[in-house]
């Protein structure tokens, strides 16, 4: 049985084949590992090269394979490949081969070996991005990125030539981070775009951008920028360190790299700014920090993001400072709040009642009387249920959307009270909440206080005030023990820089704002000689 | 792994206190008054306890829901035996947090004594020493507690204690809170004082006029916070008029506010007291107590039935004087009257020990032989700031 099974199976068993064809159709279906390809060197001869590449890629309906010849007389045939979609097909017929094909009736060149002569010289094609390779691995990723290639009979060299063009998205204006005054644009999920935003922000030679490629398969482009004679040289040491590090198959957004390269990743708070705007990656270029720009996402990570930068929104430095002081005061409150307020109300209305005004007590309980559930117990049930909606309304089409805002709204807030299942103090407590947290710029930071608050009113409802402080200290201590890119997280608040704090809880107006923060930036003057 | 399961242990320990102070809200009895009398030798004592409505549902805010007093009463040999006997008694938790007065009647503070009742709230952790404590004229106690909750429905008669003594300018509002009569009480050379509490009924007539149709249930009767009970030791020894305590008021510089009136010309002037301090100083010369009292006064013109032109310095002048006189006065009643019931209200013994300690321990073994034979030096630096934008 067994026998016959196996006979079965390699039906071609009799077959005498070579050993060379054997390992290929064994290659063909458990792919080729990036070191084998290495290996492979470009022939000379075309036939063997093609041979090789349609082994890899040739049964991809998306590659394109051009035969061409060049020149009139002597032709030397050669092949343009390319994949369909990564490539702006009108540019490859206009600038690949118009020059190599048609124009050599035009230009006076004949033979094909002056045709190769002209192109190695750097003549032939105009286009600026034009490399040479020698390995297939480097032909191949060139054509896996959107760049054409070019193989030549005789020339154990590839061309890879650069006409990328694909379908992106347009900039448009930031749905996370908007902003009343200030630029609107937000990166794309193209690289090269989000590097072009940025670059017209920041006009200086210092500033670099330098590409690595991350993903065994994925191969994702990711950049580091930074601003040299500004960023020291161990925080982007640091990141490309942190980076080349990172051993995975792919990285389709930020959010992995983010969470590979973190300091604490247990810690339940973010260690890294995000954002989708190219004016906050300015920003913090100039602020002495590193950018890590992933392709494919419009979402940036900033190296490091201490605490109180994760508390900044761009327009605090675009509007006056006196404002962007009071909102950053306000802020700092509502993170507060959308904290401790829910554990505080539970706290101090089963525990501490003293601390309760006469008046305000008699209308928690006068509202209470009828609930059947314990103040703790009302608590978590309109917190996970705000958690729902929330949770609701940002995955539902938008349009669905609304309709869940509605019903949240008459179900927690008037049909719940009615039906005296919480009491109206409660609903006003969580809505307080929900919407102090909404003031906190950086998503991220809001969902580690989401989840800081629930333990934390887990302890108020069991230990009353004492849990309260309690955590507190704990999250001091946590807060103050966590690190960024060698930064402390709470600085310059621990360790106290009191040279910084102008840009923390206030902000200083620009005139006063003369040096950039102390952690890091090398150049730390940022107005030469002073505001006059 | 060893420290993070000893990590855990540890701070799962912190929860091994667990809820056990837990109280829903609802579950409590506010008790807003506490009242003690003397019943036989036992001490009765009697709260006021705010039971909770149920809320009207729905949009109308009309009288329905709110809060409507409760009373409960146990008389036994020591307080807290007669308040566990209401709590047994009542299905809330009777909580003594947010009492805002304390009113103990006369016959009890003359005979127990304060002590063993202000010591019962100094060990009490749940009721706050800063509670006002008044005390009952005779036979007024059992009427304030059971007729005052109809003062004004809803309303707690602490509330209304403490919204009195708060918001009524008076100078005569001598009301001290617990913790001042404690520190009273153990200050060397000091005796506690505090107002004393009444109910008056409004007349008929008069409430029919004021409230209309509703005068039925309501506004028959009304708290009179007045006079100050005097102290000797810690029992209760006689009463100052308001004159009196107005006197005492100036000398121990706790007056806040309030309206006095002088005679000029025959006519009346009203002044507002705007601020007042008083500042003390012993002599002892040849073994003789001499007082140096020295009060500072500021105050505005508020009303004025005689025909005067305020403009003029030398009205200013003699305004001032008069009411400089007026304060004098007072103060030497208050002084003659703490003479007659032998109690230092003003705390003279205290400013001695303080300046002269030697002497205070001779004096203070039979400090009363000495007290009727103090001197008193009175200066009175009387102003009027404002006459008010009327010229006459």
């Amino acid at each position: 049985m067994i026998k016959y099974i196996k006979k079965l199976s390699s039906p071609n068993g009799k077959r005498q084949t070579s050993p060379h064809e054997k390992d290929a159709a064994q290659k063909h279906k458990n792919g080729y590992s990036e070191d084998e390809l290495k290996n492979m060197q470009i022939s000379s001869l075309l036939i063997e090269n093609m041979d090789r590449i349609k082994n890899i890629m040739g049964s991809n309906a998306d590659i394109v394979f051009k035969n061409i010849t060049l020149g009139r007389s002597e032709a030397r045939s050669a092949v343009i490949i390319y994949i369909d979609n990564l490539v702006d097909a009108r540019f490859a017929d206009l600038l690949i081969v118009r020059p190599l094909v048609l124009d050599a009736y035009t230009s006076g060149l004949n033979t094909g070996g002056e045709m190769i002569e002209q192109l190695q010289a750097g003549n032939l094609i105009t286009r600026g991005q034009i490399t040479k390779v020698k390995n297939l691995n480097e032909f191949l990723d060139g054509l896996l990125m959107g760049d054409t290639g070019l193989l030549i009979e005789g020339i154990n060299e590839a061309y890879i030539i650069s006409v990328k063009g694909y379908e992106h998205r347009a900039v448009a204006e930031s749905d996370v981070e908007p902003v009343v005054r200030g630029p609107r644009e937000a990166f794309v999920e193209v690289l090269s775009v989000n590097i072009g935003l940025i670059r017209r922000r920041l006009h200086t030679p210092n500033l670099v951008f330098e590409l690595l490629k991350i993903g065994t398969a994925g191969k994702t482009n990711v950049c580091i920028a930074y601003i040299k004679g500004i960023c020291p040289e161990g925080l982007y040491n640091e990141v490309r360190r942190r980076l080349e590090r990172i051993k995975i198959d792919g990285v389709l957004e930020s959010g992995y790299i983010e969470e590979l390269i973190q300091d604490n990743p247990y810690s339940i708070f973010p260690q890294m700014r995000n954002t989708e705007r190219p004016d906050v990656v300015a920003a913090s270029l100039l602020e002495g920090r590193a950018a890590i720009i992933v392709d494919n996402t419009p979402v940036v990570l900033i190296a490091p993001g201490e605490f109180p930068s994760l508390m900044q929104s761009a327009e605090d430095y675009y509007n006056r400072y006196i404002f962007s002081s009071m909102i950053r005061l306000i802020r700092y409150f509502a993170f507060g709040i959308s904290i401790y307020l829910p554990p505080l109300y539970i706290a101090v209305s089963t525990y501490h009642q003293e601390m309760i005004p006469t008046e305000l007590l008699t209308s928690i309980m006068s509202a209470r009387t009828e609930v059947p559930l314990p103040v703790s117990a009302e608590a978590f049930a309109m917190t996970l249920t705000f958690e729902i909606l929330h949770e609701a309304g940002v995955r539902l089409p938008r349009p669905i959307g609304q309709a869940v805002s509605i019903v949240g709204a008459l179900v927690i807030g008037q049909a719940a009270v009615q039906a005296k299942i919480v009491s109206p103090l409660m609903v006003i407590v969580v809505a307080l909440t929900a919407i102090s947290m909404f003031t906190i710029p950086q998503y991220n930071i809001s969902l580690a206080v989401r989840i800081s608050r629930l333990l934390i009113m887990l302890l108020a409802s069991v230990l009353g005030m004492f849990g309260i402080m309690m955590s507190m200290l704990f999250l001091m201590l946590h807060l103050c023990s966590l690190e960024s890119f060698g930064k402390p997280y709470m600085a310059p608040f621990s360790p106290l820089r009191i040279g910084d704090l102008k840009d923390t809880a206030v902000r200083a107006p620009w005139w006063a704002m003369v040096r950039r923060p102390a952690y890091g930036a090398l150049d730390s003057r940022r107005m030469k000689g002073g505001q006059q | 792994m060893k420290k993070t399961i000893v990590s855990i242990i540890i701070a799962l320990s912190m929860l091994l206190t667990g809820c056990w102070d837990l109280v829903e809200p609802e579950k409590l009895g506010l008790v807003t008054l506490v009242g003690m009398d003397s019943s036989g030798g036992q001490i009765k004592v009697i709260i006021h306890e705010m039971s909770q409505q149920k809320q009207s549902s729905g949009t109308q805010m009309d009288g329905a829901g709110g809060a409507t007093i409760k009373l409960h009463e146990a008389t036994a040999p020591t307080i807290s035996e007669a308040i566990q006997k209401i709590a047994a008694s009542d299905f809330r938790r009777t909580y003594f947090s947010h009492v805002s007065a304390v009113v103990l009647s006369e016959e009890l503070v003359s005979s127990i004594g304060i002590t063993p009742i202000a010591n019962y709230f100094e060990r009490d952790p749940e009721i706050t020493s800063a509670v006002w404590l008044l005390i009952a004229k005779e036979g007024q106690f059992d009427r304030i507690f059971s007729i005052s909750t109809s003062v004004e429905p809803g309303a707690s008669t602490g509330k209304i204690i403490e919204g009195i003594i708060r918001n009524r300018p008076a100078l005569f509002f001598s009301a001290n809170t617990m913790v001042d009569i404690l520190n009273l009480i153990w200050e060397k050379g000091s005796e506690p004082y505090t107002s004393g509490i009444s109910l008056i009924e409004i007349p008929a007539a008069k409430v029919k006029q004021e409230a209309g149709a509703r005068a039925e249930e309501s506004n028959k009767y009304d708290l009179i916070i007045e006079n100050t009970a005097v102290f000797k030791e810690d029992k209760m020894v006689g009463w100052m008029n308001n004159e009196e305590s107005t006197g005492l008021l100036w000398v121990t510089g706790k007056i806040r506010w309030g309206d006095l009136k002088i005679q000029m010309d025959g006519k009346d002037v009203v002044l507002r007291i705007q601020k007042a301090d008083s500042r003390i100083k012993p002599l002892i010369e040849d073994e003789k107590i001499l007082m140096n009292i020295n009060v500072v006064v500021a105050s505005d013109i508020l009303e004025s039935q005689a025909n005067i032109d305020y403009q003029q310095n030398e009205v200013i002048d003699k305004v001032q004087d008069l009411l400089a006189e007026k304060i004098k006065k007072q103060i030497i009643a208050a002084f003659n009257k703490s003479k007659m019931l032998e109690s230092d209200v003003f705390g003279f013994g205290n400013y001695i020990f303080g300046k002269y300690p030697k002497y205070w321990e001779q004096l203070s073994t039979n400090w009363y032989e000495y007290y009727p034979d103090i001197d008193i030096n009175i200066e009175v630096n009387a102003k009027v700031n404002h006459t008010g934008l009327s010229r006459k």
